[in-house]
């Protein structure tokens, strides 16, 4: 009978162990479906990034690489090609330099900037691995991704392709501290009335030649628009400085003329 | 007094036993305990392992993507990454016949500091996208 009785409580117990081993298991599946499901949101905001950009036009190509940092409301962007400098970002502030003192700039946005202000905008979901591709009058944007983060973004401007390669790194870092090491100096260089200017331009591109730099690119219709900005001659005098309306649309020439209606 | 007691205990397991798995007595009984016994014993391990596989998978999963030791890649991705490091080493190869317009005639000891800050953004910037979509 002691045997039967012990046999019994034997299987009565097991049970008890099963149940409680379900429950374990539930426990872990559930912590690992709430990794599986929250992680990609809560790895996408801040982090340690390397990335990779190419521009291609009809005659010319462009490469740029950065380490970027980002951790709440403040990005540091070190360049490393093709030049060194940095630029910040702390709340809606930008300052850039090429050494620790970064001064005031207008807002710089980087094409992964663009693509999660799209996708937001937009209300697009992009959570699932793979390519999505966008197109809309002026431009087209193809964003992957591999493991919920993006990874790579292809926007196409008129005859301008910019391809953007994100590679995340695990890294420890206190953002406090790394921001600590620049001085940032709010004071603004650039005239007001530039800052209106260049926010026409979908896209640009500046180079520079005997004391004149040329900026051309795509207003934000996809038109062509070109300007040259130097300090002995032009249309437009700006703070010392002169502004040439090289290529423009009609529309945004006169928008052009109204953000310079007081120079 | 200590079979009365035992027979109580017995009452009870019968009766929880009974309850959770059809109990009768009979002769047979022991036999059948022990087959549910057995059958217990592999529902628990299957349990234990799966619970065990578990456990690994989220320390894989998690000190992979933590550590970057080990990224589980379907062939498309890997594809995606071995190109992407492809185009990096052939453009630190061609990176001299790469032409680069920003820097192009710059005389960077007496620049002018607009200039220098508009070619910077220039460089940095991907475009200006202020205004609404």
């Amino acid at each position: 009978m002691k045997d039967s009785i012990s046999l019994l409580y034997q299987v009565i117990d097991m049970k008890t162990t099963d149940s409680r081993d379900l429950r374990l298991l539930c426990f872990f599946a559930s912590l690992l479906s709430f990794y599986v499901v929250f992680s990609p949101v809560l790895v996408f905001s801040d982090g340690y990034y390397v990335r990779l950009v190419y521009e291609t036009s009809k005659n010319e190509s462009f490469m740029r690489s950065e380490e970027v940092y980002e951790s709440g409301d403040v990005k540091i962007v070190t360049v490393t090609a093709p030049e060194r400098f940095t630029w910040v970002k702390v709340k809606n502030k930008w300052y850039i330099g090429d050494g620790t003192t970064l001064y005031r700039t207008y807002p710089i946005k980087d094409l992964l900037d663009i693509a999660t202000e799209y996708v937001k905008a937009n209300q697009l979901d992009i959570s699932r691995d793979g390519t999505y591709k966008f197109c809309e009058e002026a431009f087209t944007l193809e964003i992957a991704t591999i493991n919920g983060e993006i990874a790579k973004i292809v926007r196409k401007v008129g005859n301008v392709v910019t391809t953007m390669y994100i590679n995340k790194f695990p890294k420890q870092f206190d953002i406090k501290n790394l921001l600590s090491k620049y001085t940032l100096v709010d004071k603004v260089t650039i005239p007001e009335e530039f800052f209106k200017v260049f926010s026409l331009f979908l896209w640009m591109n500046v180079t520079e030649k005997e004391g004149t730099i040329k900026c051309s690119g795509y207003d934000m219709e996809g038109s062509v628009l070109e300007l040259e900005i130097n300090k002995t001659n032009g249309d437009i005098k700006v703070d010392g400085y002169y502004l040439k309306v090289i290529k423009a649309s009609e529309k945004t020439l006169k928008e052009i003329k109204n953000a310079l209606r007081n120079s | 007094m200590k079979d009365r007691q035992t027979d109580k205990i017995y009452d009870k397991a019968i009766k929880i036993a009974s309850a959770q798995m059809n109990y009768k007595a009979g002769p047979l009984m022991e036999e059948k305990l022990v087959k549910m016994i057995r059958k217990r014993k592999i529902i628990s391990a299957i349990y234990k392992i799966g619970a065990l596989a578990v456990i690994v998978l989220a320390v894989f999963l998690i000190g992979s993507e933590k550590l970057s030791i080990a990224k589980v890649h379907s062939p498309s991705v890997a594809s995606e990454t071995l190109n992407s490091s492809e185009l990096s080493v052939e453009s630190a190869d061609n990176a001299s016949n790469v032409q680069q317009p920003n820097t192009a005639n710059s005389s960077e000891d007496e620049q002018d500091p607009f200039f220098k800050m508009m070619k910077y953004v220039s460089i940095a910037s991907d475009g200006n996208w202020l205004t609404g979509w």
